[in-house]
């Protein structure tokens, strides 16, 4: 049950009536009940697996606070950390490990004890075990208390909005408001709603048009020319935006509607004017969360080594950041590409901003566009080993057929200029809002009529050129 | 609750001025295709309420005073009679394409042709619809074609489908037949949004599944074989000519229920259906209908 689905739509619907027709003290209780409800639907069982993390964490944060020798308690936090992301990491990369085992023996996968295939991944397991590591981190290192109510600790965990792909919110934040916050908030609603409009049409609109385009692309890269691939991968971050920004914006929006505040994702990425720039406004809460609980303690560890202590921290980050994506060398490469320019940007950071200084570069639109340019076309580059295509000879043939094959496009010119349209009308209106924040307001306008108009024009957009066979979000794989 | 009240208030004037906005301009732009309404007789055969018109897929239809939306020749020499499903009745393509119009160009105008066809025709509601015309068209020969599923959507005892004509293999009596939910379908093809969604599959819900195949087959051959017998007892099969897919799942027992050189076998193509659509487009029906006019001139030269 994916939120751009009619049975979402109804569910959602059923729940805000009932919710809100209930006391204030009961509706946390009710979340608890309809996210496990929602979670189960996609299998039951998978419930079981929500229920192990919730029990794990909270027992584990209320050990901390009753342990007081400090050696004690870091053994019993990595016992506890371990038992956390034990299922990830079993139903994360069993069948990639399953797969390497089977390819060093040779042996036919047949012929193994455990086929590679017997296990499918919960959807949404890496979001809610981040969530989870989140907190019993923050309650052993006492930037907050232990929770001591295991429902809430579940709510937290299975919160259905946010379960299958996140944003990764923080235990701080979420227990205050699943306690307090839960009526109804007219402004709250409102932009809820705005948030679901434009999260619909991302993925809907942008994201799913593109895919029709650009699937067919990569499904068939050996019938494809070098300058059609190009342009397809060219294309792909705006598919990838469209489909996880649009999530995002979409569980942001049902859980502002249920009186849930929850960070934004993405804030408009292809106007970011460097690699560390674009790494604050892309998957926020993800980068965020692995700024937090993997590079800052690398980088604590290496603090002696001063700036290759930085570099490497940027290393080994993003080459964990690459292995949750998927255990395969594609996504370690696409890591490395991410560390190694992050590593330049911080090598020459300070004699890049002496020039910006000095050229007054740091306020002008056209060079901070120009960089947005070339840091979308590294994103962009680094996709072909961190997207579409899953081993490293595809990804090697396809630089190859980029570069060497001069055969020309092959595609509907029609369709290309319909996506060109959409592109550019996403491209346009964060252009407004990252250049021009006062001008031109339409969802904020204070005038009714045209903040009505600019809803009325995107649910058009959504009914005429939406796609609704399409079940699929990219992120829901990881 | 002064501010549920003001949102709420809101909150239905908009949803109700987006509704009339994309009713609107789905009907200007024509987004949907129209759905002629039906009707049923006394005997439970369903033709179209006569004199509608609209668009499918762009392509003008009109229901004539017989109730159909094919050819409709009559009091011709060498009248042809063709009847089946909504292969037959060809909503989706303009009616050039139908069977019916390339086999009078073939065979140059020496034949009338009379189009019987509705979506949803059951094997037992075309003989039926073959007994009722007959004696009105008085065709030299008759075109019955064999959908996957019209044979075992015609045995009652199979699946009961309440809105097509069944017989029963038990006591040899047609089942009665009703439209089912009239008024929705009314409002579904009325309200072009909701329409609109459906087919673009937002409303992910099959409404009718039936058990196709070789599975239906195997487990109810002694009732398939039971009602060809039926059909051939109560109907008389003599200017029939069977037109059916060779990859049909029963084509095997339809070979051996009726005679060989009843049948006119055809095996389609990829390129032969319209695009996102199980059924034939232009070239789909001109290469059965080549078929059809081989095997007619096979007869008369005979």
């Amino acid at each position: 049950m994916v939120f751009t689905s009619f049975e979402f739509i109804i569910f959602f619907l059923s729940l805000s009536i009932f919710y809100f027709s209930i006391s204030i003290k009961y509706r946390w209780k009710l979340l608890l009940i309809s996210s496990l409800f929602f979670y189960g639907l996609i299998k039951p069982i998978f419930i079981l697996i929500l229920l192990f993390i919730s029990i794990t964490i909270y027992l584990g944060s209320i050990l901390f606070e009753k342990i007081h020798f400090e050696k004690y308690k870091f053994y019993s936090f990595i016992i506890i950390l371990l038992i956390t992301i034990a299922p990830l990491l079993f139903f994360k990369y069993f069948n990639s490990i399953n797969q390497y085992i089977l390819t060093f023996f040779e042996r036919a996968p047949s012929k193994n004890i455990l086929s590679n295939s017997w296990l499918i991944l919960p959807i949404g397991i890496s979001y809610y075990t981040f969530m989870a590591v989140g907190y019993i981190t923050d309650v052993y290192n006492e930037k907050i208390k232990a929770e001591k109510n295991l429902f809430m600790v579940m709510l937290f965990i299975s919160f259905f909005p946010l379960v299958m792909s996140g944003p990764i919110e923080r235990a701080e934040k979420m227990f205050d408001q699943f306690r307090n916050k839960l009526f109804f908030d007219y402004k709250k609603v409102i932009y809820g709603f705005q948030m679901i409009l434009w999260g619909m049409f991302l993925k809907l609109v942008l994201a799913d048009n593109l895919s029709l385009f650009l699937n067919p692309i990569f499904e068939n890269i050996n019938y494809s020319s070098g300058k059609t691939i190009l342009l397809a991968i060219s294309l792909y971050p705006f598919q990838i935006y469209g489909d996880l920004g649009g999530y995002s914006l979409l569980a942001i929006g049902f859980s502002s509607i249920l009186g849930v505040h929850v960070r934004i994702n993405f804030k408009r990425p292809f106007f970011s004017t460097s690699m560390s720039n674009f790494w604050r406004r892309w998957h926020i809460s993800l980068i965020s969360w692995i700024t937090d609980y993997i590079y800052t303690p690398i980088t604590f560890f290496l603090r002696k080594n001063g700036l290759f202590g930085i570099i490497l921290s940027l290393l080994l980050t993003f080459l964990i950041a690459g292995l949750w994506h998927d255990a395969t060398l594609p996504f370690v490469i696409w890591g490395l590409i991410q560390g190694v320019v992050l590593s330049l940007e911080a090598i020459t950071k300070s004699s890049r901003l002496k020039i910006f200084n000095k050229n007054s570069l740091n306020n002008n639109i056209f060079f901070k566009v120009c960089c947005s340019i070339l840091v979308y076309f590294i994103f962009s580059f680094s996709l072909i080993f961190g997207g579409p295509f899953e081993s490293l000879n595809e990804c090697l043939f396809v630089i190859e057929k980029i570069f060497l094959n001069n055969e020309s496009f092959s595609f509907s010119k029609i369709e290309l200029l319909k996506l060109i349209i959409l592109i550019s009308l996403v491209l346009f209106l964060e252009f407004k809002q990252e250049y021009y924040p006062e001008k031109l307001k339409l969802f904020r306008n204070k005038n009714l009529l045209i903040r009505w108009i600019s809803y009325l024009s995107i649910i058009l957009f959504i009914v005429l050129l939406g796609v609704f066979s399409n079940d699929n979000f990219i992120y829901f794989q990881f | 609750m002064k501010i549920n009240s003001k949102f709420f208030k809101k909150l239905f004037f908009f949803t109700l001025i987006s509704f009339i906005s994309i009713e609107c301009s789905i009907r200007i732009f024509k987004l949907t295709n129209d759905i002629p309404q039906r009707e049923i007789d006394e005997n439970g055969l369903q033709t179209y309420v006569v004199n509608q018109t609209g668009y499918f897929n762009n392509n003008l239809w009109k229901v004539n005073e017989y109730g159909f939306i094919g050819l409709k020749d009559v009091n011709h020499d060498n009248q042809i009679l063709i009847i089946g499903d909504s292969m037959i009745e060809n909503i989706m393509n303009p009616i050039e394409c139908n069977l019916g119009y390339y086999i009078k160009n073939q065979m140059k105008e020496k034949y009338g042709v009379f189009e019987i066809g509705r979506s949803g025709m059951t094997l037992i509601e075309a003989m039926e619809f073959k007994k009722k015309y007959e004696t009105i068209i008085k065709p030299k020969k008759i075109i019955v074609f064999i959908n996957e599923n019209d044979v075992e959507e015609s045995i009652s005892e199979i699946s009961r489908l309440s809105d097509r004509l069944q017989i029963s293999i038990k006591s040899g009596d047609l089942e009665k037949v009703k439209i089912k939910y009239p008024v929705l379908k009314k409002i579904l093809y009325n309200i072009k949004t909701i329409y609109y969604l459906y087919i673009k599959g937002y409303f992910s819900v099959n409404f009718l599944k039936f058990q196709t195949n070789k599975k239906v087959m195997e487990t109810n051959y002694e009732k398939l074989e039971k009602f060809f017998t039926i059909l051939k007892l109560n109907y008389d099969l003599e200017k029939v000519t069977f037109l059916i897919n060779s990859n049909d799942p029963n084509i095997e027992l339809i070979e051996s229920a009726l005679k060989k050189n009843k049948l006119i076998k055809f095996k389609t193509l990829e390129n032969w259906f319209v695009k996102g659509d199980g059924h034939w487009n232009c070239l789909g029906h001109k290469n059965v209908s080549n078929l059809i006019v081989e095997r007619l001139n096979n007869i008369y030269a005979n």
